[in-house]
């Protein structure tokens, strides 16, 4: 066995036998001393297990690697299945019991699940909603007679992810919104030059309540818990908690460029800026590079 | 034959280990590689006729893929769209495939066309459903994940998410719920199945993908 690691000034990389462990040496190439590290005491069956990533890549504690089914329960079970790529959200729902869902979201279900399409929460919500990028519509699956269950997939490829409301609140992106459960409030939130400047709408959605809350995205979803201050490009976060706050500036080190049009639509070099405590989630993937990239390959209409 | 379905599922491919002696029919397009020593021969998808009503009413490709080899070698198949593919053995049973499913058979099953209805076709599922029977395995694919559901006596499935079904599921067509909730949630007409019987189903839908794009182009 050996030890292999850098010289902590030069980089040079370094192999040495393992009975110099602990020990200190000069560094051949820039002199300086290093203290040969003492290698972590490997379990040989997690080796064999996992040869390919033998550290763990860092994740938020309690948060499934991106390809694990993610089960649980909250008002209802679900399970999150075919992760990252299609994700598909199963809810099994008791007699009674109901999930608010955006149009065109279902992909399957059992007879005793009835569908009511409405605007839910009256005019106020409606119009909030709807200026939050989601239909007017929402759809209530009601369990009657007896437990059956629903799936629910996204249009787009992509994640989903489940979010427990415990009275607080969560922003969500355009689009992101895909069903909750009973004792959530979903409406439009008015976010001033803040969102005039985002490129993203001036109205994001805002749930709260108690109560289940599923949520997608166009790529993976990547959890990111912010302690201080971070970073993220305006068309990636998909969900951020409200207990962050929250600025939209240009990319630093970028001045605002570019037509007035680049600036407000295509929200080229836009970040935002997240300060205080909480959790936000970033996609791996946005809608616009992607529609930016397939558009010159689609059939011109002649019209 | 040895056969392997790897990368699931989002850009799933089908590798397999050919001895002197196997066949294997291929969708037309559907190799990607393979060994020197493996031979092609193309031929119609089941006679000039049958082939063409294959291509107009069954999604399928006019012409099929016969690869065999004289000694060894490795054959990969691919689809066109990310996704899942799916592998069953027929025992003398039977599956209908919706169009564009199918993707590759071991010689001893039997391709046909089976006319699915008018329900079917109002349904949006196709006026004809391929038909797979015989004996050998099948390997078909997906837009999206694939998942199954065991249906007792009935079950809804939004369209556009069916991918197979087992001879003994009945499709019908019904309203997603009243006029109103037809109309407005976005879910139309729904294919009710009724069993017994194994259904696969696809996690994303091709009109979905496109409702998506369209709504963030202007």
């Amino acid at each position: 066995m050996t030890i292999e690691f850098l010289c902590g000034s030069c980089q040079k990389h370094y192999r040495v036998k393992d009975e110099l462990a602990g020990k200190r040496a000069k560094c051949q190439q820039c002199g300086a001393t290093i203290e040969i590290p003492v290698p972590p005491a490997v379990d040989p069956q997690a080796e064999a297990a996992a040869p390919l990533s033998p550290t763990a890549p860092p994740r938020p504690v309690g948060m499934p690697s991106s390809s694990e089914n993610i089960r649980g329960s909250g008002d209802f079970e679900f399970e999150i299945s075919q992760r990252p790529d299609f994700a598909l959200v199963t809810v099994k729902l008791q007699p009674g019991q109901k999930v608010f869902a955006e149009p065109s979201a279902m992909a399957s279900m059992d007879p005793c699940i009835t569908l009511q399409a409405g605007f839910k929460g009256g005019l106020k919500r409606t119009l909030g909603r709807a200026l939050g990028g989601e239909s007017l519509i929402i759809n209530t699956f009601t369990a009657t007679g007896a437990p059956g269950e629903v799936t629910f997939a996204a249009g787009q490829p992509g994640d989903a992810a489940h979010y427990r409301l415990k009275g607080g609140a969560l922003y969500l992106q355009r689009g992101a919104f895909m069903l909750h459960g009973e004792g959530v409030d979903l409406t439009g939130k008015w976010q001033g030059a803040k969102g005039f400047f985002s490129g993203e709408g001036l109205v994001l959605l805002k749930a709260s309540g108690n109560g289940d809350l599923f949520f997608n995205s166009y790529g993976a979803i990547l959890p990111v818990d912010v302690t201080d201050q971070y970073i993220v490009d305006t068309g990636y976060i998909v969900a951020f908690e409200d207990t962050l706050q929250y600025r939209v500036s240009v990319l630093p080190g970028l001045r605002a460029g570019g037509t007035l049009k680049t600036l407000f639509f295509g929200a080229e070099g836009l970040v935002c800026r997240f300060s205080g405590q909480g959790r936000v989630w970033i996609q791996t993937r946005h809608v616009h590079p992607f529609l930016a990239w397939v558009n010159p390959f689609r059939p011109a209409k002649s019209n | 034959m040895e056969a392997e379905i790897r990368n699931k599922p989002s850009f799933a491919n089908l590798r397999l280990q050919l001895a002197r002696g196997d066949r294997l029919i291929a969708e037309a397009d559907a190799m990607a590689s393979m060994s020197a020593a493996i031979e092609i021969k193309t031929r119609w998808n089941g006679g000039f006729a049958k082939a063409v009503l294959k291509r107009v009413f069954g999604g399928e490709s006019l012409f099929v893929n016969e690869f065999s080899t004289d000694s060894e070698g490795e054959l990969v198949l691919t689809q066109p769209f990310p996704g899942d593919i799916e592998c069953i053995e027929l025992k003398g049973n039977t599956l209908f495939l919706q169009p564009g499913a199918f993707l590759a058979c071991e010689p001893g099953v039997k391709l046909g066309l089976g006319w699915a209805g008018w329900r079917s076709f109002i349904a949006r599922e196709g006026l004809f459903r391929l038909k797979v029977s015989g004996s050998g395995h099948v390997w078909f694919g997906a837009y999206g994940g694939i998942f199954t559901r065991e249906i007792g006596e009935e079950y809804i499935v939004d369209s556009g998410h069916l991918v197979a079904y087992e001879p003994s599921i009945r499709i019908r067509i019904g309203m997603a719920g009243g006029v109103f909730t037809s109309f407005f949630s976005g879910e139309g007409l729904v294919t009710r199945v009724g069993g017994p019987g194994r259904i696969y189903m696809q996690s994303r839908s091709f009109g979905g993908l496109a409702a998506w794009a369209n709504s963030h182009l202007y």
